[in-house]
């Protein structure tokens, strides 16, 4: 049973790192996803108990699909609460493979009167703290410059990050998230101590008070097409990522630098009816022209340079709303009303490309989301209105045809000129703006040991883009086989072809547009040679019109089950001729930092990942990695260039928990 | 007007690659090569031995772009012990373009699990200006059911090559060879797959569903890819006649629909 769950565990991390590898054609290297990391290793430590669980609780799991949801609440609300965990067999939409990658995860409960009591209120306080540094051990050209009129980073190289929670009870709990990235400055008087500040104070489940944040905090509600800041999920190889688990009020827990909210919010709920108010104020980054007129939000969150540095917080921006959510039986609707203003304008298009896009300093956005479980399917919709004219719409159904197929089917229609700051619904672009499509994934579980997950994607750009001067379309489409013989082997193969348009590479006034296409093959072998190790290989190429790529590594993890050490190493071969058939990869990290990484160019990557736990509650972790090229007598460009061909960094972090 | 029809239709018959084929085969993309019915006529005549009885079809498509533009056709089929004999006629395009395509097929089985059959077309093309001229193309199709469960289907299509002559030589008659498979999830869902690859265009891989919801209720959908275009649709049985409806979405042509009847004596 024991090594079951060790197992268990490793598909679920499994899972989240083929969800995150899905995200990575629209999120960049440096995007932070500790907060999926940050929820499934909560519900590690804190088991979901489903007897209790609310749809609230139930959703914000992310593991569960809404028509898993539904039919667990029916089968609790018929046949009362569940005995043992492997009764979730005779509920329908659960398989025996969900079952066994969610049991790390769930309890039950005690089935008598002490339902609702749970551990965590016996406990007092309960601290975790996290502390990281990180070092590139090579230096990087912007570290030498003497000169400080010449652009150079302006701080130190290091990247420090201190992630602290608090959890008093089931009710009270605070969070605080610091960090210097390397190259900023660790104190400035403009900035104060630590570059990225964010905190917050969080009341849950006080009466009719469901949740109040103070401080930072995302709002996720709908399908995202109004209003939803954070991670969010797309297109997959799993059928229910197109339904979005709408959370709703959370607090912040991410080290992304971007949209969130700060301020003040809360959720008050009345039976059938739950209303959420926010306010926030946050000061954001922004390129502004001679106007004082904003030519973008930035989003990276670096403030190395003395550009950047002049950039920072140099843009207010103030937003307030109100979510009315309403639910009976199976039918949930939503009412979502926000105003935005900035304390400068953004800049009128002065492009045919970015004619329709956003401008003026104010902007109020409306949506209404509804969704509705009938029988074995479930069917979304949002329509969403911007002040500035466009009005979007989404509608969608989850449906499980048979035990063994499921399928899931999203139509959306966002005009070009639509706007909204928080918008995440399901897209091609990164962001729900001039796009049309049709999105099908299905998923097929033959038997125990096969499933293929299939999905194609038809999208069409009403209006030009950056750097496609004419409407255009594309697809993309994925197949997945999955080969399962025994609990040790896994073999999964996969075929994802895209294609869409681009302006032609002709010097010319006027561009035609040329169709990209490319299309990937990979094939990841898993082993479990036993109870400790495993053995991972992946193989991918991507071809496109004037290049091939290839990737392939080797991983080995070791995790015994009552030692104090583990680790795993990965060791990367990598071919990769120009941007355009770059390859991702994601890769074993120290906890919470789940990163992908993007390669490029010819050599070798080597990577080592250590653990070791000093005494109960401590912990920590040493990652190393190391890059050397066969093609390049320099790595980067500009103030990030390293002379050589060597490349490597080194990580250290320590958990402490009291 | 009339040029944008011809555009539409030079566009749509390389699309198609041929007339469009039944309603019930629209809506699942076309990815019926494994499947048996009376509207297998147009895609694998070997389907045809799934007919049990004398039927009779007609089937009618409509794109909503161009209304001028439409296809029409008429099948009967009627089986003799292990064999089955097929006729097809149908019709498509508008005053200057039409192309009109009459079919024979023969289908033999060889036990319960094999399904082989040949057809021949007589192909009648007229393009306004460019005059009138005519083919004969050569299908030969296979269906093999390995259970209950599951069937494979292969077919090519105009297996001698011919092509349209003279002045309309630029109009394809493509070699089409497809491969597919039709597979009972459970008794009230099928899923079917095929792979089409011809001699003029890129290979294009077609999915398609079959719902049963009620008895008397069939829900359909499917994609098919080079181009994208997707279908949805449904069937309804009153007693001995099947009624079937498709719609189709593709970026170029628009919106499509499709209305089918079948009637089993």
């Amino acid at each position: 049973m024991i090594s079951k769950t060790i197992i268990a565990q490793q598909n679920t991390e499994q899972q989240v790192a083929e969800l995150i590898e899905s995200l990575s054609h629209i999120a960049d290297e440096n995007f932070d996803y500790a907060e999926m990391m940050d929820r499934i290793n909560y519900y590690r430590s804190h088991p979901l108990n489903l007897n209790t669980a609310s749809e609230a609780e139930l959703k914000e799991f992310m593991l569960l699909s809404p028509l898993q949801i539904s039919s667990l609440l029916n089968h609790i609300k018929e046949n009362g609460v569940l005995a043992d965990l492997l009764e979730l067999q005779a509920i329908e939409h659960f398989d025996l493979n969900d079952i066994q990658h969610l049991l790390p995860f769930l309890s039950i409960g005690l089935p008598n009167s002490l339902i609702g009591l749970e551990i965590t209120d016996l406990i007092d306080g309960k601290h975790d703290l996290i502390i990281r540094f990180k070092q590139d051990l090579q230096k990087r050209a912007g570290y030498q410059v003497a000169d400080s009129s010449h652009s150079r980073y302006e701080g130190s190289p290091q990247q420090l990050l201190i992630r602290y929670r608090y959890v008093l009870n089931k009710h009270i709990s605070a969070g605080i998230n610091l960090e210097k990235d390397p190259g900023e400055y660790f104190y400035s008087k403009h900035a104060g101590l630590f570059d990225y500040r964010a905190a917050n104070i969080s009341l849950k489940s006080i009466g009719p008070l469901q949740k109040l944040v103070i401080g930072d905090y995302d709002l996720q509600f709908g399908q995202g097409l109004t209003l939803w800041s954070g991670l969010s999920f797309g297109k997959s190889s799993a059928v229910h990522t197109l339904v979005k688990p709408e959370v709703g009020l959370k607090p912040y827990s991410s080290f992304n630098e971007g949209l969130f909210f700060r301020g003040l919010a809360n959720t008050i709920g009345f039976g059938a009816i739950k209303f959420t108010s926010f306010y926030s104020i946050r000061k954001l980054d922004a390129s502004l022209d001679e106007n004082m007129e904003i030519g973008s939000i930035i989003l990276t969150g670096l403030h190395r340079t003395a550009t950047e540095i002049a950039h920072q917080k140099n843009l207010k921006y103030k937003s307030f709303g109100g979510i009315l959510e309403w639910k009976r039986s199976h039918l949930n609707l939503g009412l979502i009303a926000f105003h935005s203003a900035f304390d400068q304008p953004f800049a009128s298009g002065d492009q045919p490309y970015n004619l329709f896009d956003f401008h003026g300093k104010t902007l109020n956005n409306y949506g209404l989301s509804a969704n509705y479980t009938i029988s074995n399917s479930y069917l979304f919709s949002e329509i969403a209105h911007s002040s500035s004219g466009g009005t979007a719409f989404l509608a969608g159904l989850l449906t499980s045809l048979s035990p063994k197929l499921s399928l899931g089917l999203h139509y959306r229609n966002y005009p070009k000129n639509y706007h909204s700051f928080f918008n995440a619904a399901l897209s091609e672009s990164s962001s729900s703006i001039n796009e049309n499509g049709f999105y099908a994934v299905l998923n097929f579980k033959f038997d125990r040991k096969w499933e293929w997950s299939y999905f194609v994607d038809y999208f069409v750009f009403p209006w030009l883009k950056y750097g496609v001067d004419a409407p255009s379309d594309g697809f993309e489409m994925l197949s997945q086989l999955s080969f399962q013989p025994n609990k040790r082997l896994q073999v999964i193969g996969l075929y994802k072809i895209e294609q869409k348009q681009e302006n032609d590479d002709q010097e010319q006034t006027f561009h035609f547009l040329e169709t990209i296409k490319s299309q990937r093959i990979r094939l990841d072998l898993r082993y479990w040679v036993n109870k400790m190790i495993q053995i991972r290989n992946r193989l991918e190429t991507i071809q496109t019109k004037l290049e091939r790529s290839y990737l392939t590594y080797q991983e080995l993890q070791y995790k015994p089950l009552q030692s104090k050490f583990s680790f795993n190493c990965r060791f990367t071969l990598f071919k990769v001729p120009s941007y355009d058939s770059r390859i991702y990869t994601y890769q074993p990290d120290v906890l919470y930092q789940t990163s992908i990484r993007l390669f490029q160019n010819e050599g070798m990557q080597f990577l080592a990942n250590l653990r070791y736990r000093l005494q109960k509650g401590l912990d920590c972790w040493l990652n190393y990695v190391s890059y050397r090229y066969s093609n390049l007598d320099h790595i980067g460009t500009g103030l990030s260039e390293i002379k050589g061909n060597k490349a490597s960094e080194l990580k250290f972090q320590i958990r402490y928990q009291f | 007007m009339k040029i944008t029809s011809l555009f539409l239709i030079l566009f749509s018959a390389s699309l198609y690659a041929q007339p469009p084929s039944g309603a019930r085969m629209t809506a699942i993309a076309d990815a019926g090569v494994a499947i048996g019915d009376i509207w297998s006529l147009n895609v694998n005549q070997a389907g045809l031995l799934d007919v049990d009885s004398f039927t009779l079809a007609l089937d009618h498509q409509k794109l909503l772009l161009d209304q001028k533009i439409s296809a029409s056709k008429l099948i009967l089929a009627k089986p003799f012990k292990q064999n089955v004999l097929g006729f097809g006629f149908s019709r498509y395009g508008y005053d200057t373009y039409k192309q009109h395509e009459i079919t024979f097929a023969f289908g033999r089985a060889f036990g319960p699990k094999i399904a082989t059959a040949l057809a021949l077309h007589y192909h009648q093309l007229s393009i306004g200006i460019y005059g009138k001229t005519s083919a004969y193309s050569i299908d030969a199709g296979l269906i093999y059911k390995m259970s209950p469960l599951l069937s494979l289907g292969a077919h090519v299509s105009n297996l001698n090559n011919h092509s349209f002559g003279e002045n309309l030589s630029f109009m394809a008659l493509p070699l089409r060879i497809q491969f597919g498979t039709a597979y009972s999830v459970s008794q009230q869902l099928m899923i079917a797959a095929a792979l089409e690859q011809n001699s003029v265009s890129q290979a294009a891989l077609k999915l398609g569903l079959d719902y049963q919801m009620i008895k008397s209720l069939t829900l359909r959908a499917g994609i098919k890819t080079n181009p994208i275009r997707e279908s949805a649709g449904l069937g309804l049985f009153i007693k001995n006649f099947k009624f079937d409806l498709a719609f189709i979405s593709q970026h170029s042509l628009g919106f499509g629909s499709q209305i089918g009847l079948s009637y089993e004596f």
